[in-house]
Order: C-alpha cells, then structure tokens, then sequence
C-alpha cells in the first residue's frame, strides 16, 4: 500500500474521532461551536474518504468534478462559521493589517490554484480564506494578541497552503516524504482546534 | 429510454388534486413532496446536459456529477420558500424531508420502469438505501438552514456548507453502489443504518435527558 493511502486513512480516522469528541462536547457543553466544529471535521474527513474510496473503487483519482474539494471547501466555509459565532461585533470591523494579511493569504491561494485547477473553486476557497484570516488577525489585534485559538486557525491556514505549495513540488506520492509531513502536521492541527475550543469555552 | 415526464405526469397528478381539499401543515408537506418530483425531473435534464458538456462515461456522472447536480437542485426549492415566503425556522426541517421524500419516490419510480421489478430483494434493499440517503440529506439540510437562518450572516457559510456536506455524503454512496461486492453491500447498508441509529438516538436522548443546544 503508498504511503498516500496510510497518511489519508490516518486522516479520516483521526478527524472522525476529533468529531465524535466534538459532538460529545456540545451535548456536554451545550455550546454551538462544538456542533460546527464537528461538521468541519466531518466534512474533511468525508471529503477525504471519498478520494480515498474514489482511488480503492477505480484506482485513479476523479477526473472531471469537483466533489471531494467541495467537501473540503465546505469544511473552511464551517470554519468561517466557526470564527463568526466567535466574534462579537462591538468595535469596528475594519483592520488594516487584517486586511494585508487576508490579501496576501488569498493571492498565495489563487496563485497556486489551490483547490484547483478549476477557477472558479480556486477563487471560492480564496474567498473564504481571505475572511478566516480577516478575522483571525482582527481578533488577534483587538484583543492585544490574546487568542490561542486565532493563532492556531491562521496555523491551519498556512498548513492548508503550505501543503499544496509542497505538492507541486514533489513527483513520488507513494513513499513518505515532506508533503505527507506536513499533511500530518495539518491533521493534528485540526484536531487541536478542539481541545483548544474547550479551553475557551471553559474560559468564559 | 424512459419517458419520465410522463412518470411525473402520472404520479404528481394525483398529489396535486389532493391538494384542493387539504390544508395546513399536511398541504405543506405534500407541496414540497411534489416538488421533489419536479425537482428530480429537472436534475436529470441537468445531468445528462453536464455528462454530454465533460464527454463523461454512465459511471463517472453517477459518481462525481450527479451528487452536485442533485443536492444544489434540491437546496433551491427551500432557499426559494425560506427566501420569499418566510416560514418559521422550525417548520424548515419538515420541508425539507417532504422534498427528499418526493425525490427518491420518483427516482425509484422511475428506476422500476427502466429496470423492472421483478428482484423484491434487491428493490427493497435500493428503496432502504436510495430513501435513507435522501432522507438523511433532508433531515442534516432541514436542520441545518434551520439554525443558520437564525443568524443573518451565518446564513451564507451555512447554507454553502451543508450543501457540500450533502454532496459529499450522496457522492460516497454513489461511489460505493458503483463498486463491486463488498463496495456496493458497504454502499446499501450504511444510509439504512446511519438513518436507524439517527432514529434510534431521537428515541433515546430526550430520555437520557441529552439535548442539543
């Protein structure tokens, strides 16, 4: 079996896990953001699980639509809801440092296609990672560099970013190497995001 | 080749004329099963127009076009209704699978008259699955726009990201059924049993006193 299977099971394992953690946390805790971060970990494990199936059933990877980056772009749009149920809109919205750091996030994003190659998924993701990191660094800024979790969401960013810059890169998929690194590094940065959700939350 | 407008013409015909003699929720519920109808008739217009556009094969449309195709043409009829009429948030979830309803009785409408029945065994296992599936779509929708309409700007990102979860989870089990053997017995059971341990968790959290927030 290439190394590229192992490292995507050992994705979806470990964010089904993070995701039946999360649910127990929102039963337990009765606080929204654990149900959205269970459908963010749902998401990138499904969307995983699908390319990983597409590759068991057909041994290839699909060819012509776009549905496991769907799933994963789905995965950050709950994310951005993770981040908006977060922020209290008390102050002004507009940041200019937050504004250069979203720009240059969502350039990286165009400039390397990622989510590609189509443009148009290429632009949503763009989007969607120029409001994470908006409000991230706004955050961050507001409340004199406080939030851990910020910090760590602008960490899962650049991982995402990183890894797709690593992959155009690297030929061989089947042994292990930089990309599954830090593919790995990205899981249990997700998976993080819990732990630290739970420490905010029993903060408040 | 199968002529389902004809299908729908016969099926929805009948819905419709019980319509004029019944009111509130129940007429509610059978609008929005006939849209489900309507709304699988057009996929499959939508369907066929994206398989010739990217040249696909049978399978590859089954498996990476039509999850999109039917989960986007779904979400619109309830964006449609949310949008212009305004229901309450609660009656959300209930539209939502009175359409998913109406889509998988005519999809395995027409299923039957395209493949026969004649195999009870295997059409009960489709009608499990293909119905679950569905359902199970439905209800993660209904609930979810239910919420995510609550707050004006989570609506977006919400709305978006359940309809990708949608299309992912449809896209899997289009995926499985394609395989072979072990795949396609994975691809008929686990709607059937996601949508009986949903059930069973209905049943039994409200009396181990857990409730969502």
């Amino acid at each position: 079996m290439n190394f590229e299977l192992i490292d995507n099971c050992f994705q979806i394992a470990v964010l089904l896990c993070a995701a039946l953690a999360a649910i127990a946390a929102e039963i337990r805790h009765k606080d929204r953001r654990f149900l959205i971060l269970a459908l963010f970990y749902i998401c990138v494990s499904m969307g995983t699980l699908y390319w990983v199936l597409h590759i068991f059933i057909f041994g290839d990877v699909p060819q012509v639509f776009y549905v496991a980056e769907f799933s994963w772009l789905a995965a950050y749009l709950f994310l951005l809801s993770f981040q908006m149920v977060r922020t209290d809109r008390a102050g002004p919205l507009f940041s200019l440092p937050a504004l250069a750091c979203a720009l240059l996030a969502a350039a990286v994003v165009l400039a390397f296609r990622i989510f590609g190659p189509s443009y148009v998924v290429s632009a949503a993701f763009a989007g969607v990672v120029f409001a994470i990191v908006y409000l991230a660094v706004w955050r961050l800024r507001r409340r004199g560099g406080g939030g851990l979790i910020d910090c760590w969401l602008l960490l899962c960013v650049g991982l995402q970013m990183l890894l797709y810059v690593v992959s155009v890169f690297m030929q061989d998929f089947t042994r292990f190497n930089l990309y599954f690194a830090v593919d790995i590094a990205l899981t249990f940065s997700f998976a993080a995001l819990l732990p630290l959700a739970l420490r905010e939350v029993a903060g408040k | 080749m199968i002529y389902i407008e004809n299908i729908f013409v016969c099926l929805a015909i009948p819905l419709a004329l019980c319509i004029l003699f019944i009111g509130g929720r129940t007429r509610t519920f059978m609008l929005f099963m006939i849209a489900g109808m309507s709304v699988c008739l057009l996929s499959a217009y939508v369907n066929s127009f994206f398989m010739g556009y990217y040249g696909a094969s049978a399978t590859v449309a089954v498996v990476e076009i039509t999850p999109v195709c039917e989960e986007v043409m779904k979400l619109l009829p309830l964006l449609f209704y949310i949008l212009i009429f305004e229901p309450k948030v609660r009656n959300l979830p209930e539209a939502a699978v009175a359409l998913a309803v109406g889509f998988a009785t005519f999809e395995n409408a027409c299923y039957l008259t395209e493949n026969g029945a004649e195999n009870l065994m295997f059409l009960l296992g489709r009608g499990l699955s293909a119905g679950a599936l569905h359902i199970l779509c439905g209800i993660l929708v209904g609930f979810g726009l239910s919420y995510v309409f609550r707050r004006r700007w989570l609506a977006f990102t919400g709305t978006v990201g359940l309809l990708g979860a949608c299309i992912v989870f449809h896209a899997i089990y289009n995926l499985l059924i394609s395989g072979d053997g072990a795949w396609r017995t994975a691809g008929y059971l686990f709607p059937s049993v996601l949508i009986a341990l949903l059930f069973a968790g209905r049943l039994l959290l409200p009396k181990l006193k857990i409730m969502f927030a």
